[in-house]
């Protein structure tokens, strides 16, 4: 019982972790995808260009891979080092590492590409006649993408939002590769003692977040179903 | 001088020349129609009308007011607008009912409108509020005017084509423009339900709306139109009365178009 206590506690606490890279990064990687997909939809051939590359790249390499090039890469080009064995700063418990910072950059800049790529799709999905209808209306460019397009956006992404947002929350066990404490990280200390089901009891942290946000996000689907774009 | 004068508009996209120098008049009350066969810039003329295309060179006057090429600077927020348009395919607001497809750009214009006077937060929403009643009252009574007054609360994707063309009507009237534009109201609809559509515009003449109107239901433009124009290669080929344009068709281009149709018709 001592040690079923003694894993959910340690349990629990890397999975806050993981709940806050992943929030975090939700937060940074939304404005900085609608930003990246703006650039990609630009009519400034080198500025779309050279975005269109940078999503390129970013969606046709693995995860991992930039993470280890965002995380071990400055210090072998001799730009600077993410300090190594840093006590970082302690908040709510929890201690944020450069390592954490690291893994945060490199999953919000993936993301974002990821995520510029579904609101592009979305925008230009709508149909041009609906901003046309808009400008014959008189209203301005403001009123008809906040009064019109932006509602159809939305309920255009919301199915390929959802599952790209259900993968991240699975995408940030990889952190642990870098040393950040979360909850695969804390799962994996147990090996030491033999241990094999705290694997499983992560296994079901996941499980549980994944179905709260499958409902959570199925519920906003299906408020949006009042009309058809 | 005319309510409405076209002169010589032009427009090109890249290489191709649509619009070759485009000239009409139209009074006060009149109805126009626009026939001529497909890709020959109907669609595009009323697109430079409405702003929606920039014409390359040419003016637009109407009731003495330069519209084309446009001087931004004296737009009056006030004042209702130049142009109305009607399209083929609606372009209704999916996520809004039909009494808010009407309303939203009304209260749009309230707002700017209101924001212009500067008036403090409190104020502001308790008049935003008294307007946005007030709006919806005019939407009600246009839906009623189109025949919809049951189909209020009921978004596009549970309307018909005929009725989301109607709503489309009703909120093209709604921000009053002195000319009503149409591009090919009833093409998009199945053959049974063009005539609900058609009798409405048939009732806004009667109330004697200046309107445009690109067609190709031959019938149609016959009987509501005080004249009608020809258009082809990117010009006026010929405008007259329909009586004269349909049975003495002067030019050889307008002998074969109706011709063409003739035979349609007989297969
Ligand atoms: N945005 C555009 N870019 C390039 N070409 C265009 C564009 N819009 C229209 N055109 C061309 O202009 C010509 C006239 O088109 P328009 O739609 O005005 O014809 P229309 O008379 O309305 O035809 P229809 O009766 O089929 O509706 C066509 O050859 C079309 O291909
Ligand atoms: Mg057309």
């Amino acid at each position: 019982m001592a040690v079923f206590l003694e894993v959910s506690s340690l349990l629990l606490k890397g999975f806050s972790l993981s709940c806050i890279l992943f929030v975090l990064t939700l937060i940074i990687a939304i404005p900085l995808g609608l930003l990246i997909s703006f650039c990609t939809m630009s009519k400034f051939a080198p500025l779309r260009i050279l975005f269109q590359v940078i999503v390129w790249i970013l969606r046709g390499t693995p995860l991992m891979l930039q993470l280890f090039v965002i995380f071990y890469g400055p210090g072998l080009l001799g730009l600077f080092k993410w300090p190594i064995m840093s006590t970082g700063w302690t908040w709510f418990n929890q201690t944020f590492s450069t390592r954490f910072i690291a893994a945060l950059v490199a999953f919000a800049i993936n993301y974002a590409a990821y995520f510029s790529e579904i609101f592009r799709g979305g925008i230009q999905s709508v149909s041009k006649g609906q901003s046309e209808a808009g400008q014959v209306l008189g209203m301005t460019k403001k009123q008809i993408f906040f009064k019109i397009i932006l509602l159809q956006v939305v309920k255009n992404i919301l199915p390929p939002m959802s599952n790209e947002i259900i993968t991240l929350i699975k995408d940030t066990s990889l952190a642990n590769t870098i040393g950040v404490y979360e909850l695969i990280f804390q799962s994996k200390t147990f090996m030491a003692e033999g241990l094999i089901w705290p694997f499983f009891y992560a296994g079901a942290f996941y499980l549980i977040f994944v179905g709260v946000l499958t409902i959570v996000l199925g519920k906003l689907e299906k408020k949006m179903n009042y009309f058809r774009t | 001088m005319a309510f409405l004068e076209v002169k010589n508009i032009v427009k090109n996209f890249g290489n191709t020349k649509v619009l070759k120098g485009v000239d009409f008049t139209l009074e006060q009350g009149e109805v126009l129609s626009i026939i001529g066969s497909s890709g020959n810039g109907k669609t595009t003329f009323l697109r430079c009308l409405n702003g929606l295309e920039t014409a390359d060179s040419g003016t637009i006057t109407v009731d003495g007011n330069i519209v084309f090429p446009s001087s931004k600077s004296i737009e009056n927020l006030d004042s209702p607008l130049t142009f109305g348009m009607v399209f083929q395919n609606f372009n209704l607001f999916p996520q809004y009912s039909a009494l808010e497809n009407i309303t939203l750009a009304m209260n749009a214009r309230d707002y700017r409108i209101l924001k212009a006077k500067k008036v403090k937060f409190f104020e502001f929403r308790r008049q935003y509020n008294q307007i946005k009643l007030h709006n919806k009252q005019i939407a009600k009574e246009l839906l009623i005017r189109v025949g919809l007054e049951d189909k209020m609360n009921n978004y596009p994707c549970e309307l018909s084509g005929g009725q989301c063309q109607r709503v489309a009507i009703a909120r093209a009237l709604a921000l009053k423009p002195k000319i009503l534009c149409f591009d090919e109201p009833t093409s998009a609809l199945d053959p049974e339900l063009t005539g609900e559509v058609l009798k409405v515009i048939r009732s806004l003449k009667d109330d004697g709306r200046t309107m445009i109107i690109v067609t190709h239901e031959m019938g149609f433009a016959k009987n509501v139109s005080d004249r009608v124009v020809f258009m082809a290669d990117g010009v006026v080929e010929e405008i007259g009365k329909p009586k004269q344009l349909f049975n003495n068709p002067k030019s050889e281009k307008l002998k074969a178009f109706l011709s063409n149709l003739n035979e349609k018709e007989n297969i």
